[in-house]
């Protein structure tokens, strides 16, 4: 994808006085055998809070590995990741999966619900381990949530009883469960035919609309034109933000 | 209202029928060989029935053939302690089977309606008169001797000569079943007369005595004063052998049976290590086989102790499950082997009965079992990094 060029045509991001996300200096190595795998080579990345970007790059660019650090799935070898003010980077495995109960959504590309549950069961799922509220409470505010992406429906369906589309909306109504300021995407749409990764991402937008920062890898040239902002990066670098 | 996170618990049992099936099936084969240790307590059970019914003798006498009057019996029912006591004649010769001679026994009961200690129950047919006898039970069912009722026996009696008894019917007597099965010798029973016919020996050759107090000092002292009543006797020259004194709760054939059970208890206890084992890789190939759901529920703010805790209550209700099916299996088992073990080695019938001690073992083993085999795993899956977890199905693995 000619990252530059896409960069050129996206509107300005909104204004920000602080940023709602700051990576300083990242650098991430995965080590394979012997062999050091150098994915990001000192980054720098402001975002500002209700913020739309899009990640774009070629395959192993080092596009997912943000997003790993954006929502403390991985760590950095060296560097910075701070989230809503917080030094992400410096918390432990439990305090990051309390951290990313209240404050990050995450939807994947291929879903990732608990088979054995249903819509409504995999939605409720963030909330029970954060014990938000009443069993009532929560499980009310899950079937709104999957009301809201358009699936009130379709609560008692296991997975592997709905379509592609469906179960990323059901994805995104569990990343909408807590709430969040933050919701990222790995390549969300990458799994779904081009009507329905349209509408999924009109559902970004929506959640943009309503002021939650949103952060998503695509492949996608026309998607990722309609965010605020493109960071394209290749070879663990961000040649354009 | 159940949270998603218990229901996650059972779901994965309840979704994922064929696996379940198995793991509780293999959990329920495991607790029911703890079952098996129950054949024991139950078999003592059962014998302590046949005891008391047989009335077993507390002291057994050996003399020389004694020909006992009524009033000599009552004396040595009236010695201090002894509550009752029976007398016996023996004859030990050869019984046909076919062409083969056979070793074989021929007990003299004073009479088969007044028996008071060590009773030879008629099974079935009737009791035996003059020139007749009753096979016991045993010696069709260890092959010994297979005749009916109206068929004949032929003996070789002392004299050399060959004597035709015809077959009364079938009877049953613990003492005498045991000799059958651990001797192999065909055991009959007939009356004093007709014993005597065959030895040309007339007279009791063993006493048998239930006592009040069954403790060793009162059975030297009752023993002591047994061998003076029996002084008075003509033809009482002493013991002809040492005073067998039946220990409480004992029954013949107990330790040929314990023998039999220690095999038992060797093949169970690696029936159960192996069940353990297999138990151990159910549950840690259940828990591998979810690295990437932890890693989805790390990611959606899942803690370890709380993603640990779904797994837990998995294999407790897996180990419910099973304890259940294996409690049930496993006192049938146990009944199973131990009426197999009862009629064939005893001809004693055992009914159905449950040892809690082992019920309980075994609930504790299958309750118990299942969480702490799968805690290693549990452990170790729930500290994978949630990138390395989400990888087992290819998420977060992108560029």
């Amino acid at each position: 994808m000619g990252a530059e060029g896409v960069a050129e045509r996206v509107p300005r991001p909104v204004r920000v006085t602080e940023p709602f996300i700051n990576l300083a200096g990242v650098e991430k190595t995965y080590r394979m055998g012997r062999l050091d795998y150098p994915a990001l080579r000192g980054i720098d990345l402001e975002i500002g809070a209700g913020e739309l970007i899009a990640i774009v790059g070629p395959s192993g660019s080092g596009k997912t590995t943000i997003l790993n650090l954006v929502t403390g799935i991985d760590r950095p070898t060296a560097g910075t990741v701070t989230v809503g003010g917080r030094r992400i980077d410096l918390m432990s495995e439990e305090e990051l999966a309390v951290w990313r109960g209240g404050h990050v959504g995450v939807v994947f590309q291929f879903f990732q619900l608990l088979p054995t549950l249903s819509a409504l069961e995999n939605t409720v799922l963030p909330l029970d381990f954060a014990r938000r509220g009443s069993k009532r409470e929560r499980f009310e505010r899950a079937r709104r949530n999957l009301a809201l992406v358009g699936l009130g429906d379709k609560a008692d369906h296991l997975p592997a009883e709905l379509s592609g589309g469906q179960q990323q909306r059901v994805a995104i109504a569990r990343a909408l469960a807590a709430e969040p300021q933050l919701i990222v995407g790995d390549e969300p749409t990458g799994n779904l035919d081009t009507v329905t990764a349209a509408e999924m991402f009109d559902l970004f937008k929506r959640l943009n609309g309503e002021g939650k920062t949103v952060l998503y890898v695509t492949h996608d040239r026309e998607l990722a034109k309609r965010a605020h902002r493109i960071v394209s990066i290749r070879d663990g670098v961000i040649v354009a933000a | 209202m159940v949270t998603s996170l218990l229901r996650k618990s059972v779901t994965d049992l309840s979704r994922r029928r064929s696996r379940t099936f198995f793991a509780v099936l293999t959990l329920a084969l495991a607790v029911a060989g703890i079952g098996l240790f129950a054949t024991p307590a139950l078999m003592n059970r059962a014998m302590a029935a046949e005891v008391a019914a047989d009335r077993l003798p507390d002291l057994t006498i050996s003399t020389p053939p004694l020909v006992l009057d009524r009033a000599q019996l009552a004396a040595l029912a009236a010695v201090p302690n002894v509550r009752a006591v029976e007398p016996r004649s023996s004859f030990g010769g050869r019984v046909y089977v076919g062409a083969r001679r056979a070793f074989a026994q021929v007990l003299g009961i004073p009479g088969f309606t007044s028996q008071q200690v060590n009773v030879v129950h008629v099974a079935s047919g009737a009791a035996p008169g003059l020139g007749a006898v009753l096979t016991d039970v045993q010696n069709t069912r260890q092959g010994l001797l297979d005749v009916r009722a109206g068929q004949t026996v032929r003996i070789i009696a002392a004299d050399g000569a060959v004597r035709l008894l015809r077959v009364s019917g079938e009877g049953r007597n613990l003492d005498g079943g045991q000799t059958v099965t651990s001797d192999g010798v065909i055991v009959l029973y007939a009356t004093p007369a007709t014993v005597a016919s065959l030895s040309r020996t007339p007279g009791y050759d063993q006493l048998f005595f239930t006592l009040a107090d069954a403790r060793p000092a009162a059975v030297t002292a009752t023993t002591a004063a047994i061998r003076r009543t029996l002084a008075t006797v003509p033809g009482f020259t002493g013991f002809t052998d040492l005073p067998q004194v039946r220990a409480p709760g004992d029954w013949p054939g107990k330790s040929r049976f314990q023998n039999f059970t220690s095999f038992l208890y060797i093949i169970t206890l690696l029936a159960l290590l192996s069940a353990l084992v297999l138990i151990a890789n159910t549950v840690t190939t259940l828990v591998a086989e979810q690295t990437s759901e932890i890693g989805i529920m790390k990611a959606v703010g899942g803690r370890r102790r709380q993603i640990a805790a779904v797994y837990l209550k998995t294999t407790m209700l897996l180990g419910g499950l099973g304890t259940v099916a294996g409690i049930v299996l496993g006192a049938a088992l146990a009944y199973l082997v131990t009426s197999y073990l009862g009629t064939a080695l005893f001809a004693a019938s055992v009914g159905f009965g449950i040892d809690w001690t082992i019920v309980l073992a075994s609930a504790l083993v299958g309750l118990l079992g299942p969480p702490l085999a799968a805690l290693p795993a549990i452990r170790r899956a729930v500290r994978t990094p949630v990138r390395e977890a989400l990888q087992a199905t290819g998420s977060a693995a992108g560029g």
